[in-house]
């Protein structure tokens, strides 16, 4: 079955919500939306579950975590050298660089997680960057990218052009 | 205003700077060279040319240290809270108070590598491996610094960076000029499908939700490096709270130095409105106070405890040859902001900024109180030298680490977009 993509361009986030929500509703197609804003209203009408950027940021802690112990406990073994009276191995120095090592490990993971499911990471993100950049949808105006089988492009454009958009594209 | 039009508005301040600009930046460029002159100058003559003597082996540079650690924790935490709270005043202020973070957390992360007496030994400081077999002390506060800064550093640019992700991607798709790469390298190819926003905003929630935590532990492990030693002035249980508060108070008071000057040049007042700086200078207030209760709990516990050493220490301080730094420090930390009860006050710009500088003034005061005159007065009256004097190579590095700290700002306002633009066109929208 072939499939084709319509873009329909608007001038605010309501129309495009508007349009989103009736395409959804038509099920005639898989919607993606695009705004220069992170309108809660526009992204709503694509539900998502919530995000596994959550995930890597948890699995960054714990990684930060285990090595924020296991450094130094490793190091302090490797060269046993008794310091102001405290144990070799001391707890509260292990928990300190085991906190910040988990907030450490917590924030890059989650960033490597954003970067990875966003499409951002090894410029795969550039080309459909490139092709929002023609419709200014990093500054004024939102949009709606259905993807359909091809005998519903005119049922999609339909909608589209009922929720007010400015422009349409067809085949993006 | 119209999303479009807060475009054109925030993007048209990066457009090319006028002569006062550059002549701002060649002052500082010119201060910076003098700094770098006197530190090679040490790093060629030895520490000698500080103004060490025992038992005063921390001085300027250690003050500098704990002063910028301060400066950078108003901008990422208060950023972060306001976020946290959904606090719409946020988006005239956050960015750059976050820049105002990486920048301070960068000239403060310096000092420890400049009073080194060898600086180029600085990566002894990083637990890597080596043919020797030698580990760093983790049980050293040093060491714990070294992570938290590090931590700090990383978490604050990550955060700032973030926040910038969708406004880059917006000048990368306005300007078309010489900046057109830097930005388009930066933006990843961002191009705000809901899928991009989706990821964005648990992301972004998740990094002001770690960063609070991170910025009251990086000034708690700073004061560790003073309160986990015996010496009189140092020795005291409530070092960490007190210096997390200090931070903020100190670090409030750079964000208004900086933004009010930068609301008047670069023309923000549509963003940046006396609403904002009201609320900065509620915010200030109420750390001077929490400040003022910290000296008094301070001093109380001193001649409470009934211990010659802390009572000789402290009274020392008010009474002794760095008194007029006490006294000084007191008066700006403690008595100047009292003027801000005083709504006119608050809601006056120039005056806002006077009462904020003077707090810049007593919180360097602050440091240097606590650093130097804690080891003028330690437990042997025998080793009780004369006073510490900064040498010219001391000040020069300080007066550079101030020009270091204001020409990246500069550069960074005339790059980036100043303000948060999107979460503003958000505002715009919903209005």
């Amino acid at each position: 079955m072939s499939t084709t993509t319509l873009l329909g361009v608007y001038a605010d986030a309501q129309a495009a919500a508007r349009a989103a929500t009736a395409l959804r509703q038509a099920e005639l197609g898989d919607v993606e939306t695009l705004s220069p804003t992170g309108d809660h209203a526009l992204l709503a009408t694509v539900p998502r579950p919530a995000s596994p950027v959550r995930l890597f940021t948890l699995l960054g802690a714990a990684a930060g975590c285990a090595a924020g112990i296991a450094l130094p406990v490793y190091t302090m073994q490797a060269w046993p050298l008794i310091v102001g009276g405290k144990p070799l191995v001391s707890i509260p120095p292990i928990v300190i660089i085991a906190f910040e090592l988990s907030m450490l490990g917590a924030a890059l993971g989650g960033l490597v997680g954003f970067l990875a499911l966003s499409g951002l990471a090894g410029g795969r993100g550039r080309t459909s960057g490139a092709a929002a950049a023609r419709r200014r949808f990093t500054d004024d105006r939102c949009g709606v990218l259905v993807t359909c089988a091809e005998r519903g492009r005119a049922a999609v454009r339909a909608h589209l052009e009922r929720a007010g958009a400015v422009e349409i594209d067809d085949d993006v | 205003m119209t999303s479009s039009g807060v475009t054109d508005d925030i993007l048209g301040k990066l457009g090319r700077p006028g002569a006062p600009y550059f002549l701002t930046v060649g002052g500082l460029l010119a201060v910076l060279a003098l700094g770098l002159y006197a530190f090679f100058h040490q790093v060629r003559t030895g520490l000698g040319v500080a103004g060490y003597q025992p038992p005063i082996l921390w001085g300027v540079y250690i003050t500098n240290f704990v002063f910028w650690i301060g400066i950078t924790h108003s901008g990422t935490l208060i950023s972060a809270v306001l976020f946290l709270f959904r606090a719409r005043w946020r988006t005239g202020v956050a960015r750059a108070s976050e820049a105002m973070t990486v920048f301070a957390i960068m000239t403060g992360a310096l000092f420890p590598i400049i009073h080194l007496g060898r600086s180029w030994l600085f990566y002894w400081l990083l637990p890597i491996p080596n043919e020797r077999g030698l580990w760093v002390n983790f049980r050293s506060p040093i060491i714990w610094d070294l992570f938290a800064i590090m931590t700090y550093m990383t978490v604050s640019i990550v955060f700032l960076y973030v926040g910038l992700l969708p406004d880059i991607a917006t000048a990368r798709d306005r300007v078309r000029d010489w900046r057109r790469p830097l930005y388009r390298l930066l933006a990843l190819g961002w191009s705000g499908t809901g899928r991009q926003w989706w990821h964005y905003n648990s992301l972004y929630g998740l990094l002001a939700a770690l960063a609070v935590p991170l910025a009251v532990s990086v000034h708690s492990v700073v004061s560790w490096d003073f309160a986990t030693t015996l010496l009189p002035g140092w020795h005291s249980t409530i070092f960490a709270p007190y210096f997390v508060a200090g931070a903020i108070f100190s670090g409030v008071a750079m964000m208004v130095t900086l933004l009010v000057p930068m609301r008047t040049l670069l023309g923000l007042e549509a963003y940046m409105r006396v609403g904002h700086f009201e609320n900065l200078g509620k915010l200030l207030l109420v750390m001077s106070l929490l400040m003022s209760y910290c000296y008094a709990a301070e001093y109380f516990t001193a001649w409470y405890s009934g211990s010659p050493f802390e009572l000789g220490t402290y009274l020392a301080r008010l009474t002794g040859p760095y008194a007029p730094l006490a006294w000084t420090m007191l008066a700006c930390n403690s008595a100047v902001p009292l003027l801000l009860f005083a709504r006119r006050v608050r809601t006056s710009l120039p005056a806002l900024f006077a009462v904020a500088v003077l707090v810049n003034v007593g919180m360097w005061l602050e440091r240097y109180v606590i650093v130097v005159s804690s080891l003028a007065t330690g437990f042997d009256p025998a080793t009780w030298s004369g006073l510490y004097r900064p040498t010219w190579v001391e000040g020069a590095v300080t007066a550079a680490s101030f020009a270091l700290f204001f020409l990246l700002f500069l550069v960074f306002v005339k790059l980036f977009p100043p303000v948060a633009m999107n979460e503003i066109r958000e505002q715009a929208e919903a209005a």
